[in-house]
């Protein structure tokens, strides 16, 4: 047992996916804590390690990849240890994935597959689960949760097997969920109503949020602090606030500029320029150098480390922005 | 987070280092080494072979291996019920073993391929009318039909090339409609259609292309089931008839003498189930080879094998 | 569903009568029956004869006809070597059969089953490794060899079971698992590639992320999945089984079913009884596919769905 006053703490995690043409460093010393409550959102472009980090806080890392170094603690005992990582996930951890036609199996009846957690993990009979697992359904707003319990994935709707997935991941009375990009494949309608969900039930619930996703309109409203990723590192974090209003990393700004708000009038979207960078070649300077706006020599030639600054924020930036350039007024309602 | 496939670089080492990546495998390189020996008996049979496989020597009958009281280096492998010498005879059967799969199979692939095509690329009723055959034909009763084939028409070199070419045509037929059914939903073949490429363009440019592949890996696993069919028809005595060789024919007439002379069924099928192991295993490996995903998930269980990590 | 069932039937009346068909076709137009038949010294008297007493005669068309209609009425006519019907031999040797498919079939089946999900597990690691070796070694053994290999290892050698024929359950050993031989192997590769396919599907991975333990995802997600796969390529090899491996290893056991018997009436040039026995296998083959259909429907609540609405 290490201690740890936090709920989630992850210390410099490393992990690493082997290939035949190099290693791809995926996640990079990445460190951050969760406490119970919070709401914490996840940001950055596919490929910069984000959901990586969301497998690795539940023991999921899979071969080819491997944590090469760090820790993660949960209570302070260590995610690392197979066992404890078994006994936590689905019972004080859960998890939301991004398709969810495609996270049930197609060919084992909904009821099932809501139950068989329960029956793991709390002790309780199969006839009492399906009474819980009905109870969930109806709690999630899906109607005759009686009859949808003997239906297959097939026969819901994205959204409705959204609500599904999410009342499994409920059903034990978690601590913490996770929401990798829960809204992602759904249409935008649907997207509103689920994130309206994940929100209210994390208030109802005094759950410990974190929600990963490439879309700084889905945290807007549901999360009160943010991480940027970038090429599996931490760019930058703060409250939300903060980053949407006076983003110090360009990336962030770059990433609020690519993203479509109803708060802010503008003309254009403008698209961040270039490409992530290929993780299999460890880059000296900062990541984000060949796609930075600011960037200089210096940016080239060293790594800047995630430097704490005013009020709990934090950035990793040679020449960060001074804040005024950030886009904008309120982020609250603010919701794509 | 998927690891990322480097485009251009790993693709120059695949095709660069087609023949190391052979040698390295040790499954691939026993299943061409196979294919090698036999290529080799069967076309100079009558150099390797020590002796005249053909030869009576009633002197010499039913002599054990080498390796047994009585055995001589002689006859490596013994010699038969008529003096003949096992090894040479299992040297010149490699021929058969490798002429009718060679037969079958280009007979069954051309004439498949060119089914599949016509029914995957015309579609709809054409399509429904030869798949509909191709489904009958799979469920007919292969080998007991095969046999009355023979039974009835005679077993010669031929017959038995074109009714096991018979048995295995709707494989490539199937495989060959699937390929291109997708081939076709490929963007690129779409805007090929659309700018009003020929149809014989279009076949030969876009889709004959993808079919290369998989097609030679499927004709190399069914060489290995028309040997097995070869030797078990010419086992029943309605394949092979001598005094051509045929290592299921020697078996057969091994048969006879299984308790006193066990080696004349043992080499031959010895050199039956080697040869087959080793087409097999060749087809397994074209099959990995063949496809970027799977081999690159076998490199990464090589290369991390004893990871806490696997779940 | 009573509809598609009816479709099937209909579909599995069509395959048999073409198959029958085929069989007509090459006996009588490519085959001389009769020259088959008879023995080298006939005379022209014993040729007309014989072509009379078969209705060889008569126009092709008319032949054909009476031939399909007798075949639906399980008349083939009578068995030149038996001088009895032919359908009644084939039915009195049916059982021996069908108890030595049942036993090699069940025996390939579970023990592929049980290769293919324990490698499919783990796949790389050394119990993979020796599971695919062996299984590929199972694929690749020429069965009548395996056989002969048996006898002389098992029956001669050790003496722990008779050579050949049948009677009781020692019988029954050898003949069994040289059948079933080749069935483990495609059994065990099919499953085990099944496995892997449904062990790396995302709904498997969430499932391990929700708490789903690893026991129940192998035994109830991934092999209802890999079941289904299954089932198809089991209804092929049931059908391999009885249409090939059967006569190949009945005939080396001199086991009394109905493979030793065509391969009998083959040697006695007895035409008719072999198509009566090609007539029965062909009934039992469609028989098998429509049942892997209803079992692959009664498993996939997808195909139930598309099959019911």
């Amino acid at each position: 047992m290490i201690r740890s006053d936090h709920l989630l703490e992850i210390r410099n995690l490393e992990v690493v996916f082997p290939t035949r043409d190099g290693t791809v460093q995926a996640v990079r010393g990445v460190s951050l804590t969760v406490d119970a409550g919070d709401s914490l959102g996840i940001v950055g472009e596919s490929g910069s390690g984000k959901s990586t980090l969301a497998r690795a806080a539940l023991g999921l890392i899979e071969l080819p990849g491997r944590i090469a170094g760090g820790e993660i603690l949960w209570k302070g005992r260590s995610l690392l240890d197979k066992r404890v990582a078994r006994r936590i996930r689905g019972r004080e951890i859960s998890m939301v994935s991004q398709d969810p036609m495609a996270s049930m199996s197609p060919i084992l009846t909904i009821g099932t597959q809501m139950t068989e957690v329960m029956t793991r993990h709390l002790d309780i009979g199969s006839r009492e689960a399906f009474t819980r697992a009905g109870d969930l359904l109806e709690k999630v707003g899906i109607p005759d949760p009686g009859r949808r319990l003997g239906q297959y994935p097939f026969e819901f709707s994205g959204g409705m097997q959204q609500r599904v997935v999410i009342a499994t991941a409920l059903s034990c009375d978690p601590m913490m969920l996770i929401a990798d990009e829960p809204t992602t494949a759904l249409d935008v309608t649907t997207q509103a109503q689920i994130l309206e969900l994940i929100s209210s039930l994390q208030k109802d619930l005094g759950l410990a949020l974190v929600l990963i996703t490439h879309d700084l309109g889905v945290v807007a409203g549901a999360c009160d602090l943010l991480k940027v990723l970038y090429a599996g590192e931490i760019v930058e974090s703060g409250t939300a606030d903060q980053l949407f209003h006076r983003p110090r990393h360009p990336y962030t700004a770059a990433l609020l500029g690519s993203t479509p708000r109803l708060d802010v009038k503008a003309d254009r979207l403008v698209a961040i320029e270039g490409h992530p960078p290929d993780l299999r070649q460890v880059s000296i300077g900062c990541s984000f150098t060949p796609r930075c706006p600011h960037a200089t020599t210096r940016c080239a030639s060293a790594s800047p480390v995630l430097q704490p600054s005013e009020a709990g924020r934090a950035y990793a930036c040679w020449n960060p922005l001074n804040g005024r350039e950030g886009p904008g007024p309120s982020h609250g309602e603010g919701r794509a | 987070m998927k690891p990322a496939s480097a485009g251009s670089r790993s693709e120059r080492r695949r095709s660069g280092g087609w023949l190391m990546r052979i040698v390295r495998d040790p499954t691939a390189l026993f299943g061409v080494l196979v294919l090698a020996l036999l290529v080799a008996a069967a076309l100079f049979a009558p150099i390797i072979a020590p002796l005249d496989p053909n030869k009576q020597d009633l002197a010499a009958r039913l002599l054990p291996p080498f390796y047994a009281e009585g055995g001589s280096a002689e006859h490596l492998l013994g010699t038969d019920q008529l003096g003949r010498d096992v090894l040479s005879r299992i040297v010149h059967g490699a021929r058969i073993s490798l002429t009718i799969p060679l037969v079958s199979v280009t007979l069954a692939g051309v004439f498949g391929t060119a089914v599949g095509l016509l029914a995957g690329y015309r579609g709809g009723k054409t399509d429904a009318f030869i798949m509909r055959i191709v489904d009958t034909l799979f469920s007919f009763p292969g080998l007991l039909l095969a046999l009355t084939i023979l039974a009835v028409v005679g077993p010669s070199f031929w017959t038995l090339a074109i009714v096991l070419s018979l048995r295995i045509w709707m494989v490539f037929a199937r495989m060959t409609r699937g390929l291109v059914l997708s081939a076709r939903e490929a963007e690129y073949v779409e805007a090929a259609e659309l700018v009003g490429a020929s149809p014989v363009r279009i076949m030969l440019r876009h889709i004959a292309p993808n079919l290369t592949a998989p097609l030679l890996t499927l004709a190399v696993l069914e060489s290995a089931h028309v040997i097995l069919s070869e030797a078990a028809l010419s086992f029943l005595g309605l394949g092979i008839q001598p005094p051509q060789m045929s290592w299921g024919l020697d078996v057969a007439i091994g048969r006879q003498y299984v308790f006193s002379a066990p080696w004349l069924i043992i080499f031959p099928g010895l050199a039956i189930a080697v040869a087959v192991l080793g087409i097999n295993l060749l087809a397994g490996w074209l099959r990995v080879a063949a496809d970027p995903q799977e081999s690159a998930k076998r490199f990464a269980a090589a290369a991390d094998a004893p990871s806490a990590w696997s779940g | 569903m009573g509809r598609y069932l009816l479709k099937r039937l209909s579909q599995a009346v069509l395959v048999v009568i073409s198959v029958m068909v085929v069989v007509f076709v090459v006996t009588r137009l490519i085959g001389d029956p009769v020259a088959v038949m008879l023995p080298l010294e006939a005379t022209e008297e014993n040729r007309a004869l014989l072509e009379a007493q078969l209705g060889l005669d008569r126009p092709i068309l008319t032949q054909l006809a009476d031939y399909v209609a007798d075949a639906v009425r399980f008349d083939l006519g009578d068995s030149l070597w038996q001088r009895r019907p032919a359908m009644d031999v084939v039915l009195e040797r049916l059982p021996p059969t069908l108890l030595l498919v049942a036993a090699g079939f069940a025996f390939g089946v579970l023990l592929g089953v049980v290769i293919g999900v324990v490698s499919g597990m783990r796949p790389g690691g050394w119990v993979d490794r020796a599971a695919v070796t062996f299984v590929l070694l199972g694929v690749s053994l020429p069965q009548f060899w395996i056989g002969l290999v048996f006898i002389v290892f098992f029956s001669v050698g050790l003496g722990w079971f008779p050579t050949s024929g049948s009677g009781g359950i020692e019988y029954l050993v050898l003949p069994g698992v040289v059948l079933g031989l080749p069935v483990v192997g495609r059994i065990a590769l099919v499953t085990r590639s099944s496995m892997i396919d449904e062990l790396n599907t995302q709904h498997v991975k969430d499932a391990t992320a929700r708490g789903v333990s690893r026991a129940r995802i192998v035994m109830v997600h991934a092999m209802k999945g890999a079941g289904i796969a299954t089932i198809t390529i089991a209804g092929w090899e049931l059908i391999g089984v009885l249409a090939g491996g059967a006569v190949v290893v009945e005939t080396v056991y001199a086991w009394p079913g109905i493979g030793f018997t065509a391969m009998q009436a083959i040697e006695r040039h007895d035409i008719i009884l072999v198509q009566a026995v090609v007539f029965v296998v062909a009934i039992m083959v469609v028989t098998i596919n429509i049942i892997v259909d209803i079992a692959y429907t009664m498993l996939d609540p997808r195909v139930k769905f598309d099959r019911v609405s």
